[in-house]
């Protein structure tokens, strides 16, 4: 097993301030600017849903929660000359399964059925928190052109930590 | 009509809806704090716009509307959407309207999720490919 190259880690309390500083730092570092174009542009958006995922899902409110279970965290980083990005957020236990079934859903997709999944998602009239979370979800698969790798570690009766992992490999293009 | 300019920052567009210079242009990145209070005033603007078109005696030629987003998070993306669907009814209506989408090359996802934006919203694109 190769090691692991740290571009970017970040364990904390997400705030919007917080994902605009850290992805003027992200673009600014050597480790990214390396990258090729195309995979670079991949590995921010991907980025920019996860975090925008855990701002959403930890912040309102929810920051003591976090503070005493659990933080958060994004990685950005590379081993074996494939990309990745993991992410870990407190989850409340009753959402999970709305969301597995989600993953799996889209895990089992090929590139054109996520596009067509994509299409429904985006046209809905209306959007729930839920619902945006999906087309996230969408569009970190469109992409990676990798299946969502995740967790479920139980914390207490009611919240368990959900940790996800996708691989970008350093190739020129996924299709 | 007053025309629209947004200055850019890091995490929202460069928006010009400038109908006496015909020039509308949306470009940049699209992760604003409220997605929803960024684009609303620009779907209300569309919205007069079409009026103001459908009121005018000698309406002017066609209009060149050009995306050049860079990124977009998934709730921009439904608003984008909603754009398209208004420059759909402005076209629809007669006003004709050509969209250039603009995507940097090797970025599979702004060129697909453009094909997807036009054939939902009934708008054809001109695809352009630019080279960095």
């Amino acid at each position: 097993m190769a090691d692991i190259n740290v571009i970017l880690e970040y364990k904390g309390i997400v705030t919007f301030a917080k994902i605009n500083r850290m992805l003027d730092r992200l673009i600014e570092m050597p480790a990214f600017q390396q990258i090729r174009r195309n995979i670079q542009k991949k590995l921010y958006g991907i980025f920019v849903e996860c975090i925008e995922n855990i701002y959403k899902n930890t912040g309102n409110g929810r920051d003591h929660l976090n503070m005493t279970k659990k933080l958060p965290y994004i990685k950005m980083g590379k081993q074996d000359d494939i990309f990745f990005i993991s992410s870990g957020n407190i989850i409340a236990n009753k959402r999970i399964n709305k969301l597995k079934s989600r993953l799996d859903r889209i895990n089992h997709l090929d590139h054109e059925g996520l596009k067509s999944a994509y299409a429904e998602m985006l046209d809905q009239d209306t959007i729930s928190a839920e619902e945006g979370a999906g087309l996230g979800l969408i569009t970190i698969a469109m992409r990676s052109g990798n299946k969502i790798k995740y967790n479920f570690t139980s914390l207490d009766d009611n919240h368990s930590y959900y940790e996800m992992k996708v691989d970008v490999p350093n190739t020129s293009s996924n299709l | 009509m007053k025309k629209v300019e947004i200055v850019p920052t890091s995490n929202t567009p460069r928006v010009i809806f400038d109908p006496v210079s015909n020039i509308f242009e949306i470009s940049g990145e699209s992760r604003p704090f409220d997605v929803p209070s960024f684009y609303q005033p620009l779907l209300s603007w569309l919205d007069d716009f079409n009026q103001e078109l459908s009121k005018a005696k000698n309406p002017s030629g066609s209009f060149e509307f050009k995306f050049n987003l860079e990124y977009f998070n998934s709730l921009s993306a439904k608003y984008i959407l909603d754009l398209c669907k208004k420059l759909s009814k402005i076209r629809s209506d007669g006003h004709p309207i050509n969209v250039l989408w603009q995507y940097e090359s090797g970025d599979d996802y702004m060129y697909e999720s453009g094909q997807e934006m036009s054939r939902i919203s009934k708008l054809p694109f001109i695809y352009e490919e630019i080279r960095v």
